[in-house]
């Protein structure tokens, strides 16, 4: 058991390793890592985070006219106890994650129709439908979410829309996402 | 004095225990986030792999991990890391703890890689590590944990430092003021001071470069000079934790400290003696 245990920690340090290395190598190797057990140590760098993204969605109602954009208050500045307890940390990391996913995901993407189908079939793209759709939506026949990229406060320069989905419909209580024909997407 | 292997690998899951809880505390605290609609669902992320919608076995990874039986799993980890952080026993009830420990770690990652941190990742490292050591039971596995430990540490700051080096923006303090600047992981008060004083800022940036990528030294560093490199990581994590919300990494990666101790004393003594 003790040769099992040196053999497990030596390859497992070992493709710790390879999951540094740049490129397409450790990509390919965490294709094959659904639980993370191969970490990515290479936090804040080389281009760290210099800006938040904010979650807006507004619907088309019945009577077809369109609401006000709404943002989705998960960017909210942190308590003093954060050092300690920082509960909401999650939900905006993932907030980011998927952000980050899907705009990475549309740059290598074409602007045809085929990669259009896939950007919205995509997880970070249903992530966020699944969060917007999520909340209630009354007298809504359909819900266009957008990303808002922010730089601070002060905001210079300006915050950016650099996202906008298509309306998709949505049940009043519970969003059931399936995209209908609506506004062109900003 | 070198204390023996498991003596110090317990240290380590207590450590690591204490993040543990907290973790699991928050995501209680946040639980909405867990349901179908949140942002920490299973739902959606699981469709990222064939596997997890259609294997065989999809059906029973839903059933543990949709909400709300996912509480129930994060429950169990919430009462073992408890009873690690207060000392897992070093018979067979604490291996079980401390296996299962291990199990939840690696099962809350594949449930979703969406909000998960580079915390979470040495937190699967460490309580993997410790629970391959203590199956076997042999102070050469509980080393050879403390090593991997100690290594995986090193590498992480060394990754980060490098990469950190190559980017102008770290160099020239661009990145410490923009990172400031940001609600998600800024510090109004600290975004404004350094805003005011980009000296400071390249100086910042520099500091984290060479904190990071100077820290392998711990392995070659005499015994007294070695604490200044481990107290300037630890200082790093802490101010991570004030000034950027990151309170997990502190108890994750501290948790590493008493193997780099262990691990630097063999090595340095080994040199120096």
């Amino acid at each position: 058991m003790t040769l099992l245990c040196l053999v497990v920690l030596t390859v497992w340090f070992g493709l710790s390793l390879l999951g540094q290395l740049p490129g397409n190598q450790a990509g390919r190797l965490r294709r094959h890592d659904p639980a993370s057990l191969i970490p990515n140590w290479s936090f804040f760098a080389p281009r760290p985070v210099t800006f938040d993204y904010h979650l807006l969605y507004r619907d088309e109602l019945w009577d077809l006219t369109i609401t006000d954009w709404t943002e989705i208050p998960l960017v909210e500045p942190r308590a003093w106890w954060c050092f300690l307890w920082n509960p909401r940390r999650r939900a905006k990391k993932a907030l980011f994650d998927s952000c980050s996913m899907l705009l990475r995901l549309r740059s290598t993407l074409s602007e045809h129709e085929a990669g259009a189908l896939a950007l919205h079939r995509s997880v970070p793209y249903l992530m966020l439908l699944n969060h917007v759709s999520g909340l209630p939506h009354p007298h809504a026949r359909g819900t266009q979410f957008a990303l808002l990229r922010t730089f601070g406060p002060e905001s210079a320069p300006a915050p950016v829309v650099v996202f906008s989905s298509q309306f998709h419909a949505v049940e009043e209580a519970h969003g059931d996402p399936a995209a209908v024909p609506g506004p062109a997407a900003g | 004095m070198i204390q023996q292997p498991f003596q110090v690998l317990r240290l380590v899951e207590q450590i690591a225990a204490v993040g543990v809880v907290v973790s699991v505390a928050e995501l209680l605290a946040a639980r909405a986030q867990l349901a179908p609609a949140g942002l920490l669902n299973y739902p959606v992320p699981r469709t990222r792999s064939r596997r997890l919608v259609a294997a065989p076995y999809a059906p029973v990874l839903a059933a543990v991990f949709d909400y709300p039986a996912v509480l129930f799993l994060l429950g169990i980890r919430l009462a073992a890391a408890a009873a690690v952080a207060v000392g897992a026993p070093a018979d067979g009830a604490g291996t079980a703890l401390v296996v299962l420990l291990a199990a939840t770690s690696a099962a809350m990652s594949l449930r979703s890689p969406f909000g998960n941190d580079g915390a979470d990742q040495m937190t699967v490292l460490v309580f993997g590590s410790a629970a391959l050591a203590r199956l076997a039971g042999t102070p050469l596995a509980a080393q050879a944990a403390l090593w991997f430990l100690a290594a995986q540490t090193c590498l992480s700051y060394l990754t980060a430092g490098i990469a950190k080096s190559s980017a102008r923006m770290w160099r020239d303090g661009t990145a410490i003021r923009g990172i400031f600047r940001t609600v998600v992981y800024g510090h109004a008060r600290a975004g404004a001071y350094v805003a005011r004083h980009p000296g400071l800022a390249t100086a910042a940036g520099w500091s984290v470069i060479v904190t990071e990528c100077a820290f392998v030294a711990v392995f070659v560093t005499p015994s007294p000079y070695v604490y200044v490199i481990l107290a300037g990581g630890l200082g790093f994590h802490l101010a991570s934790a004030v000034l950027m919300g990151l309170n997990t990494f502190t108890w994750a990666f501290g948790a590493t400290y008493p193997a780099l101790i262990f691990c630097a004393s063999l090595s340095a003594g080994a040199l120096w003696s």
